[in-house]
């Protein structure tokens, strides 16, 4: 049996990091200018206080995810290593302050507040500490999930989560993983470093075809963490260095241990918004979709409102159509629709295709160009008119006799071949229902 | 004899100190010498109580502002190896 | 030397203006520092421009705290601009991007700074000798050692190169230098000053502190460096005033502890100037109490098992990375282990070592045991501060020892901070003051109070300059 659970560290959204003032948006800045003599630990400098938003945020996810939040006061404790992503060669991570939780299945062990370090290019050997100090918060599930599609599903119920309670700093990153998986027979393995849930996937994937092949090769699994490699596809052993470091957990003399507050946890779960699974119930009984389509659109939190708004306007029937249609490309692209530029694009597209405006084949061709092509921006096309379609259509009669004949023979077959022709022809500028009824009138006259 | 050399040459190593063998000579007498004098608190009659600090600061969280510091470059200047604004260190393949 | 008061006042009412009280104090500069090497950087040019800006104010009458007396700044406090070395090759050639905050509140109240001044490295030792810049000397006899960390602080205030210094203080390294070089030193209650810019050395003991030749200076320092600051999460919200009780002290209603033990091992001279200095108070009708300190020897090994990992931490940071000495090699490692095995003295090294093993996992014991004395220390003066204000004692238990003649002994040399370290354990403030002679070395007493009364210590000090006599012998 498979056992599988997760570390996953989520930034925050916050405008100014842990604990300095520095903006966090490290992503849209040049290398080293959100930094300051705290988040590069820059020698007498200390921590300013805690960040008050990222308590707020922290303590909100902690009661999506069902957990008793600790009142008692929480301390924040350096844990030893040099990396030199990490400039002061320890990270403030604190104590749990939510305990035993659960989501879709899956217990939460325990969720903390931690810094995220910079970034350090191994293979250019650069740092950047833009991203020093970021606030993350590490949500740790026990060893819950007994397959890979249960832990992609745990995950996408997370992912969603996060999405509604709209805390992640940059969705486009969404979260960090490590992976504890164990088969039967094997010691645990931590994987870490995986950055999305389509690398989860691939290397949950990996890693239990690796556990399967030892032991039947008659080797032992040991304890031991490994490395996502991303681009090649495959989990690397770290060194036992690495994995053998003793962390040093020391309580940060420089921050005075942190409560939180009843009151404010009170006041959190009043504002809580709609959560995933109170959308899918309300979308089941406000619009009748059955509950597999509801998850389907709450689990991706902009394709359920966009299923909402196009319910009202295109009806139930195209809206549920058209989105599991939008779900089906963007499973393909592993994306969510948040990754999709101006999304407004959709919605003309659905308006677009139900009013008739643009012709099937336009509308599937269209869509892909939306999801794929950030400046393409979807337009009614000009139909042809009834005698320009006769016109073609008279084209194609005289140009294929076999088919007509098959057609007057009876083979109802043939009349799509040629509705098929006509559309090819008029590179989907002519409606195929006007095309079939103008196409059926010659050929009967 | 609380550590040995083979512990001094550990606890080097976590601590990222490269220690000559003179070093190792001189200092694993003096840390000896330290830690019994340091483990006589073990004799003494303590409290049950461990205390980590003295201060009374309240936890007052800070509001959430993004005060960009004054001066980044003067960060970067201090990079005693760089490439362009990025500190450099060795990579690691 | 001029007292302080009567420095200020001079330039306060035009007698002196700030840029000919600093040349004087320059002059003394020249004179005095090839011999004792109490400063690091001096910055003689900045000092000069920055009291020209005096000049001006003063006239308008707007000298604010200091009206341009002249301050050293131990070299482990962060100025923007100025090179900051906390006496090591590590920070050989490192500028900080920022300013410490109680240098910030120096130089808003006109304050000016002459200079950083030489230290233990990274503050670490009692004698001033482990500097990667050379050993600071004695101000009142060059053969001596001027005692530490706050090396150059004590030497260049007694000398009367600086008119006050500011200094750090985590087991007793503003305390220890006063009483070698002969002047008063305050480690305020923990907290009361905030430690902003102070570079680490062990983070739940260090607090800034000033250093000055008399209690005035002490309090005049004192009013403006001390104060909270949300840089700093421990500073206390504590606003007290030290040179409005200065003059306050009543002896008929303070009561004097002191216990045998605090005596045990001093040496004779120093024996014999605290039991003067209790006569003292005891003849001006301050009642002195026995008070019982079962667990005063009992904050040594505390102390070392406290600072150590705290130390290990805090030195983490320096990796050749992102400042500081850099030794380069093929890999990560290696930058990082001979970065620090060059950057780092022999005590830096040695403590370093000593703090990672005692927070490794495995002797998680000997950090609790650490914890646990401390409590023990706490209660013990909780309790003898419910019978009595203040506790004397000597503030080294030995007079100043020669150069080089405990440097390779480091348990000699850890013991000279037997009677301060009880202070910094316990977050209280203790002073030492110039109380006796013996020759030409000075002897300090040192008193303690409970938390937040550093302005009654001050005051206990005026009291003593003003109204009794210094031993000697
Ligand atoms: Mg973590
Ligand atoms: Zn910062």
């Amino acid at each position: 049996m498979v056992r599988i659970g997760f570390e996953i560290h989520v930034q925050l959204k916050t405008k100014s990091k842990l604990f300095c003032t520095c903006p966090t948006n490290f992503l849209d800045v040049e290398p080293n200018t959100n930094v300051c003599p705290v988040c590069t630990a820059q020698p007498g400098s200390k921590p300013n206080g805690i960040n008050e938003e990222v308590i707020r945020k922290a303590v909100l996810v902690a009661l999506a995810l069902n957990c008793k939040i600790r009142t008692e006061p929480i301390r924040f404790m350096r844990k030893h290593y040099f990396y030199p992503d990490l400039p002061s060669n320890y990270q403030r991570t604190s104590e749990p302050f939510a305990v035993d939780g659960e989501l879709a299945g899956v217990r939460i062990r325990e969720i903390h507040i931690e810094e995220d370090p910079g970034r350090y290019e191994l293979r250019d050997g650069t740092v950047d500490y833009n991203r020093s100090g970021v606030p993350l918060i590490e949500i740790v599930t026990e060893p819950d999930m007994t397959s890979v599609e249960e832990a992609r599903d745990f995950l996408k119920h997370l992912r969603a989560v996060l999405d509604y309670l709209d805390v992640i700093l940059y969705p486009q990153i969404g979260f960090r993983v490590d992976a504890n998986v164990s088969i039967e027979g094997g010691e645990r393995v931590e994987v870490k470093n995986i950055n999305s849930i389509h690398g989860v996937v691939r290397a949950l994937k990996y890693e239990i075809a690796r556990h399967k092949r030892m032991l039947a090769m008659g080797k032992k699994i040991t304890r031991e963490t490994r490395h996502w490699d991303e681009v090649r596809g495959v989990t690397v052993s770290l060194r036992e260095k690495e994995t053998a470091e003793d962390y040093r957990y020391m309580p940060d003399p420089d921050i005075p241990p942190y409560h939180i507050d009843p009151a404010l946890v009170e006041q959190l779960r009043a504002q809580m918004p709609e959560l995933p699974h109170q959308k899918k119930d309300r979308l089941v009984s406000e619009y009748g979709i059955d509950e597999s389509a509801a998850w389907t659109f709450v689990l991706d939190k902009g394709l359920g409102d966009l299923f909402e708004s196009l319910a009202d306007r295109v009806g139930v029937k195209n809206a549920t159509a058209f989105c599991l249609n939008l779900r089906g490309e963007l499973n393909y692209r592993n994306k969510y629709l948040s990754d999709i530029q101006k999304p407004e694009r959709l919605e003309s597209l659905a308006d677009l295709y139900f009013s008739g405006k643009i012709t099937k084949p336009v509308y599937v061709d269209y869509l892909r160009k939306v999801l794929d092509d950030p400046t393409f921006v979807p337009k009614a096309q000009e139909l042809l008119s009834e005698d320009e379609i006769r016109a073609i259509a008279r084209e194609i009669i005289a140009a294929n006799p076999d088919a007509v004949a098959d057609y007057r023979n009876g083979e109802k077959k043939a009349l799509n071949f040629l509705v098929g022709q006509i559309v090819a022809k008029t590179k989907g500028k002519a409606d195929p229902k006007k095309a079939i009824q103008i196409l059926r009138g010659e050929l009967n006259r | 004899m609380v550590i040995s050399r083979e512990d001094l040459e550990h606890i080097a190593k976590v601590a990222r100190i490269a220690l000559t063998e003179d070093e190792i000579n001189e200092l694993l007498p003096q840390f000896n010498e330290i830690l019994e004098l340091l483990a006589r608190a073990r004799e003494l009659p303590l409290v049950d109580e461990e205390l980590l600090s003295t201060t009374d600061a309240e936890d007052e969280f800070r509001e959430d502002a993004a005060i960009p510091f004054s001066d980044p470059d003067a960060i970067v200047a201090q990079f005693p190896k760089k490439r362009g604004r990025y500190a450099e260190v060795p990579p690691n393949l | 030397m001029p007292m302080l008061e009567e420095t200020l006042e001079k330039i306060r009412n035009g007698e002196v203006l700030p840029s000919e009280h600093l040349e004087e104090k320059i002059a003394i500069f020249e004179e005095r520092e090839p011999e004792l090497n109490a400063f690091i950087t001096p910055t003689l040019d900045q000092a000069r421009e920055q009291a020209k800006n005096i000049d001006s104010l003063v006239r308008q009458e707007k000298g604010e705290a200091f009206y341009g007396l002249v301050w050293g700044i131990k070299d482990n406090f962060a100025i923007k601009g100025v090179r900051m070395t906390c006496a090591s090759k590590m920070l050989e050639n490192y500028v900080p991007p920022y300013t410490a905050t109680p240098v910030e509140r120096i130089f808003e109240n006109n304050g000016v700074i002459l200079g950083k001044l030489n230290m233990d490295e990274f503050a670490c030792g009692s004698s001033g000798e482990t500097s990667y810049f050379g050993p600071t000397r004695n101000a009142r006899n060059p053969e001596y050692v001027p005692g530490g960390s706050s090396s150059g602080a004590g030497a260049a205030v007694a000398a009367g190169i600086v008119d006050l210094a500011l200094g750090s203080d985590t087991g007793g390294s503003i305390r220890n230098p006063a009483s070698f070089n002969g002047v008063v030193g305050l480690k305020p209650t923990y907290g009361l000053v905030s430690r902003y810019g102070l570079a680490d050395l062990a983070m739940s003991l260090d607090v800034p502190g000033p250093l000055a030749s008399d209690a005035y200076g002490i309090a005049l320092a004192m009013d403006v460096i001390h104060g909270y600051d949300p840089r700093d999460r421990v500073s206390a919200k504590v606003q007290l005033s030290f040179l409005g009780s200065l003059d306050k002290f009543d002896p008929g209603s303070v009561r004097i502890g002191f216990s045998d033990k605090l005596l045990d091992g001093a040496e004779a001279p120093v024996v014999k100037t605290i039991q003067h200095v209790l006569k003292f108070y005891e003849s001006k009708g301050v009642e002195v109490v026995e008070v019982d300190l079962p667990d005063i020897w009992t904050a040594f090994p505390a102390y070392y098992l406290v600072m150590y990992p705290e130390f290990a931490s805090a030195m983490q940071k320096f990796d050749g990375i992102k400042y500081g000495h850099r030794t380069d090699a093929q890999t990560l490692y290696d930058v990082v282990a001979k970065s620090r095995d060059e950057g780092f003295g022999k005590e830096i090294k040695r403590r370093i070592i000593m703090g990672t093993f005692i927070s490794m996992a495995k002797n998680a014991e000997w950090y609790r045991l650490a914890l646990r004395a401390r409590a023990t220390i706490v209660r013990m003066f909780k309790k003898a501060f419910e019978q009595v204000d203040m506790i004397l004692s000597p503030t080294v238990p030995t007079l100043p020892f020669k150069l080089g003649e405990r440097i390779n002994d480091p348990v000699k040399m850890y013991m000279a901070d037997a009677l301060t370290v009880p202070a910094n354990l316990a977050g209280i403030p203790a002073i030492s003051f110039p109380a006796g002679w013996y020759g030409d070395l000075p002897i300090g007493a040192q008193l303690m109070g409970p938390r937040y009364s550093d302005p009654l210590l001050v005051s206990a000090v005026r009291f003593f300059e003003k109204e009794g006599k210094q031993w000697s012998e």
